[in-house]
């Protein structure tokens, strides 16, 4: 059901936009908070028998916990220095949880709840930032890498929703750069639709059927070497 | 092959390439302010470059010379013509920027030669070598001497050549270089070479150990990042050491410890990474 991996994706890059043109801190590992909300919520839902959409509030506040944990020792540098630790979770995460068995999900969502979950959250969050855009770009930017991570878990707590279990090659490395890749890009709140179609769709548009995922990752960095090279002249552009 | 010494020699091998990798990116960063995150993508790359030479009949030693010297190029070329107009401000774009250039390099290899793991030409033969009484892989002592010669190739360039001598002027005080005549942008440039350059023969000595496949660096990146982040990322003398540790603790730790499922060795790369970087001063 790849319209409500979309809806989810969408929010992930609406927080990593937040972050990346708002408080100016590049975090290359919102896939590795997204594995934090969802190993959050399979957990909650297979060992305690919490009902699956009660377990989303969890699953965000976890992965805002992780963002917090990984600002930590870059809190003191320069703002792009947040890429390192950043970086390091989404290599390491990964690698981590190969090594456990997967968590399955007592029961799963049926795929139109999903997709009704994953793009009501995503309108009502969407709604929210381009509202409230003046209050968050003057809140503290690791308040900001809070939400940001909120909403990293709480998109990967509707992905396990959605696929019924929660596994680390649900979570690869690679998709902390695509999210990265996604957020570059100008437009504002809605621009993160954009990014979320990007995410789920692109890998078709450039063939990833055929020839493996080289293509597409290729065309994603491409999308972010551009968006990086284009900024300050956007930059100087809006103002 | 099980003794201590040889999983002290094998760990070292292997910490050869991550204090090459960690080498490449305190030589970018301390030239320019930017961590170049692409290192180990584009290394990767090299060592494909390298085989690919191979097999349109080089040697392997001419082809992993030119190899070595088109990374440089390569190297170049990046800073020239992307770096170096975002080399102002914050750097947040440079540091997205270098991101990009990692999923290129990556998604290129695995595009032009798939994602299986190939075989990568052996420069030296497989077999037991005794050192006081220990037995250990004789290649894995070969792997690091060709790593260190590179290292200490490096710190001659910087140390006992007038452009070293000018680039470590430009990182103390780019401004003050400058007025000294010293040809700041020329070096900063060369920098990012020689960075690509030494990169690339952590690349090929990766390759000869693991064979080629994509991802071939990637656990090796976090590894070269704390081994970086522990020198201050700023210090190239501290590189190649902190390295050397990291991959003697990761594969002792890896073949002992059995905590987290086989997790602890990027957990442990994790923690160093972090630490080194809460110690970092400013």
């Amino acid at each position: 059901m790849r319209v409500a991996e979309a809806g989810l994706l969408t929010i992930a890059v609406l927080g990593l936009r937040l972050l990346l043109h708002g408080a100016r801190r590049p975090s290359l590992g919102q896939g590795a908070l997204m594995a934090v909300g969802g190993y959050t919520t399979a957990l909650l839902a297979a060992r305690h028998g919490v009902a699956g959409a009660a377990t989303l509030p969890a699953a965000a506040a976890a992965g805002a916990a992780g963002a917090l944990l990984v600002a930590l020792p870059a809190a003191r540098l320069a703002p792009r220095y947040l890429a390192l630790p950043s970086l390091g979770l989404a290599l390491a995460l990964p690698a981590l949880l190969a090594g456990f068995a997967p968590v399955r999900l007592p029961h799963g969502e049926s795929a139109l709840a999903a997709a009704a979950l994953a793009w009501g959250c995503a309108g009502a969050l969407l709604a929210a930032a381009i509202v409230l855009r003046r209050r968050v770009a003057q809140a503290p930017w690791p308040a900001v890498a809070a939400l940001a991570g909120a909403l990293a878990g709480l998109a990967g707590g509707l992905l396990v929703l959605q696929q019924g279990a929660a596994s680390a090659a649900l979570f690869p490395a690679r998709l902390s750069l695509l999210l990265a890749a996604a957020a570059a890009g100008p437009g504002g709140p809605p621009g993160a639709v954009a990014g979320g179609f990007a995410v789920v769709y692109l890998p078709d548009l450039v063939g990833l059927e055929r020839h493996g995922p080289g293509p597409s990752t290729v065309a994603f960095g491409v999308l972010l070497v551009l968006a990086a090279m284009l900024a300050p002249a956007a930059r100087r552009l809006r103002r | 092959m099980s003794g201590a010494a040889a999983q002290i020699a094998s760990g070292l091998a292997g910490g050869v390439v991550y204090g090459l990798l960690a080498l490449a990116v305190v030589l970018g960063h301390r030239a320019t302010g930017v961590v170049n995150l692409a290192v180990g993508a584009q290394a990767t790359l090299s060592a494909y470059v390298c085989a690919a030479l191979v097999g349109h009949g080089w040697a392997l030693w001419p082809a992993a010379g030119a190899t070595v010297a088109l990374s440089f190029a390569g190297g170049i070329a990046v800073h020239a013509l992307l770096v170096r107009p975002l080399q102002r401000g914050q750097l947040v774009e440079a540091t997205l920027l270098s991101a990009g250039l990692l999923l290129v390099f990556a998604g290129l290899a695995a595009w032009i030669w798939g994602g299986a793991t190939r075989p990568f030409p052996q420069a030296f033969a497989a077999g037991p070598a005794t050192i006081a009484g220990q037995t250990v892989e004789r290649r894995d002592l070969l792997d690091l001497g060709v790593g260190l010669a590179a290292a200490a190739a490096v710190w001659l360039a910087l140390a006992r050549t007038r452009a070293g001598l000018g680039l470590r002027a430009a990182a103390a005080s780019p401004l003050g270089a400058r007025y000294l005549g010293v040809p700041v942008r020329g070096l900063t440039t060369a920098a990012w070479g020689l960075a690509a350059a030494v990169a690339a023969v952590a690349g090929l000595l990766a390759a000869s150990r693991l064979g080629l496949q994509p991802a071939l660096l990637r656990s090796a990146l976090l590894a070269a990042l704390a081994a970086a982040a522990a020198g201050g990322l700023d210090s190239a003398g501290a590189a190649v050491p902190a390295g050397l540790a990291l991959g003697v603790g990761l594969e002792l730790a890896g073949r002992h410890v059995h905590w987290l499922h086989g997790g602890v060795r990027p957990a442990l790369a994790l923690a160093v990474l972090a630490f080194g970087l809460a110690g970092r001063r400013r």
